[in-house]
């Protein structure tokens, strides 16, 4: 009784950008525990590596989630999808089980509450967790950079679409 | 699965939307940096300040200390373990037959009823 109390399945969702990552770290679907943006101002992988072993450290998660950048609907230029296979080889060498998943399974997650674009998304998940509802960058125009705590909404969704498939395949079985 | 983080000081606090300095100033310190380092499990907090922060947040210390809590509650119950059985052998009498009962009521984990 008391072992089940005591254990929590952690999971961390991580989303690289240009200037660093964004994370949010879920005990469960519906508790999240820290999120962030890590700022790497010179880009260099080694200290995006740093920064997000010190987190595999203190958390010491259950699972890693990251976005599968060959998948479908997912566009990675080649620095990200670089930083992404070094995190999750990071990741493998600390002993953390890993996943991924595309952009198009993401939003497919996320269609069920009729959010499509990575705004109504975030939108969507400061509804849910109302502690990101100040984070929620402004809607993006087509000619302005996308903001980096955007990283935190993109990092959230990965975990929350685990979770999502996690639940359909456990009610499938 | 994992065991629980040792503190949730920092998932609360920033639930709030409190900085560390705000959290300072409305325990009455100088700096941040005791704050930082109960966020980091790098030092326990006095029980005064464990209050504070209960008041603050309106969460239990056992919530906001939960892997603390669990280590400490581990510890508590290995010990009544011992004590049950050396209790076990002693003259039956009210007294021993109460202490009994309470230490397997610690022994069932929590959530269990105190004894009456």
């Amino acid at each position: 009784m008391t072992q089940q109390r005591t254990k929590v399945e952690r999971i961390v969702g991580v989303f690289p950008t240009t200037h660093g990552f964004g994370y949010a770290i879920f005990e469960g679907p519906l508790r999240l525990i820290e999120w962030g943006v890590k700022h790497i101002p010179n880009r260099e992988q080694a200290d995006n590596l740093k920064k997000f072993e010190a987190l595999l450290e203190w958390y010491e998660p259950d699972l890693v989630v990251f976005e599968n950048a060959a998948g479908e609907g997912s566009h990675k230029s080649k620095r990200i999808g670089s930083l992404i296979r070094a995190m999750a080889r990071r990741a493998c060498k600390c002993g953390v089980p890993l996943t991924g998943y595309s952009r198009a399974r993401i939003r497919e997650a996320f269609s069920q509450v009729d959010a499509a674009t990575k705004h109504e998304i975030a939108v969507e998940i400061a509804n849910s967790f109302v502690e990101l509802a100040p984070l929620v960058p402004n809607k993006r125009k087509a000619w302005t950079t996308e903001e980096a705590r955007m990283g935190i909404f993109d990092a959230a969704s990965l975990v929350l679409t685990h979770f999502h498939f996690e639940h359909r395949s456990g009610e499938a079985a | 699965m994992s065991r629980r983080l040792k503190t949730y000081l920092r998932a609360f606090r920033k639930r709030t939307g409190l900085t560390q300095a705000e959290v300072a100033f409305l325990f009455g310190w100088q700096g941040s940096k005791g704050i930082t380092r109960h966020e980091w499990a790098l030092r326990e907090p006095v029980l005064r300040t464990v209050l504070a922060y209960e008041v603050l947040f309106g969460a239990a210390a056992s919530e906001l200390f939960a892997g603390v809590y669990d280590e400490v509650e581990l510890a508590i119950i290995e010990r009544a373990h011992v004590l049950h059985e050396r209790l076990e052998v002693s003259d039956p009498s009210p007294q021993v037959e109460r202490k009994l009962a309470t230490l397997r009521r610690i022994m069932d984990g929590p959530g269990s009823a105190p004894s009456q």
